[in-house]
């Protein structure tokens, strides 16, 4: 499992993202770069767990999801969740499937998979440094893919 | 949320090892595994015994200790992965924690460490546990 070299920014500290992503070689990858970077991490196996995660009260600043997942809830719907009830909490999809593009008004920004991980890490610091930027459109997400 | 300090647990560069937490209820699990980094060591978190299978047979992935439920959903759970991992990494030391009502014995004979341990965890037991299997049995 190739781990991109990251330069670990202190600048983003008591920052929570929650990873929500079933494929847990790629969960655990992201959630260690995340953690290297100074950012708290929850993890989440399934968007079930990511709601039970949210419905604790916990503070969370970012949602990185997938958005294929099993279960009783999808990305798309894990995100128009955080849309509707955490709407300072930035959304980042990923998705093997271009097609889960539809409706991404509900994210901040999307990654085809596969992704580049430094690109990924890149794309949260931006949008944990930038917290009252308002939700991009359809034609600027695709510019923030980064690459 | 747990923390290391509120246990007095001081880090040491020796503990920098990896623990294995499988648990498929997520707010014990991140509970758990808080704790444990803020310990000092190393976690990967898995929510189902597919997933620990799948981490453990990556060799590039150094697991010390395995902590796993007993219970959980789907095909196997946490005896069935203390078996696989008897057989595949005899090596690795798991400890198993479920509710009492579970059969103590039955872990105790599949597990390096014995007697499995209670849920909900506590911390500290935990942690002594992990300590102590890893000052007896380092796992290559």
């Amino acid at each position: 499992m190739a781990k991109p070299a990251v330069a670990t920014d202190p600048q983003v500290p008591n920052q929570t993202v929650l990873v929500v992503e079933d494929e847990v070689l790629l969960r655990l990858v992201a959630a260690d770069e995340l953690r290297q970077q100074g950012c708290g991490v929850i993890e989440a196996a399934s968007a079930d767990e990511a709601m039970a995660v949210l419905r604790t009260g916990t503070k969370i600043d970012l949602v990185l999801t997938d958005i294929q997942l099993q279960g009783t809830l999808d990305g798309i719907g894990l995100a128009r969740f955080v849309r509707s009830n955490l709407p300072r909490s930035k959304v980042i999809a990923v998705s093997g499937q271009l097609s889960a593009m539809r409706g991404n008004e509900l994210f901040d920004a999307f990654f085809p998979k596969p992704y580049a991980m430094d690109h990924l890490v890149k794309c949260v610091r931006q949008l944990l440094d930038r917290h009252d930027e308002p939700f991009l459109n359809e034609n600027n997400i695709a510019s923030r893919r980064l690459d | 949320m747990i923390s290391q300090s509120d246990t007095n647990h001081p880090v040491s560069s020796e503990q920098r090892q990896t623990i294995l937490v499988v648990d498929d209820e997520v707010i014990i699990r991140t509970a758990i595994s808080e704790y444990l980094r803020d310990c000092g060591y190393k976690v990967i978190e898995v929510a189902s015994v597919d997933e620990a299978v799948l981490v453990l047979q990556q060799a590039e992935i150094t697991v010390h200790i395995v902590l796993s439920d007993v219970e959980m959903p789907g095909a196997r759970d946490g005896f069935a992965l203390a078996q696989w991992v008897r057989e595949h990494r005899p090596t690795l030391q798991v400890i198993l924690a479920g509710s009492a009502a579970r059969a103590t014995k039955a872990a105790g004979e599949l597990c390096n460490s014995g007697p499995m341990l209670a849920k909900p965890y506590d911390p500290q037991i935990v942690l002594d546990q992990i300590k102590r299997l890893l000052a007896t049995k380092p796992t290559k």
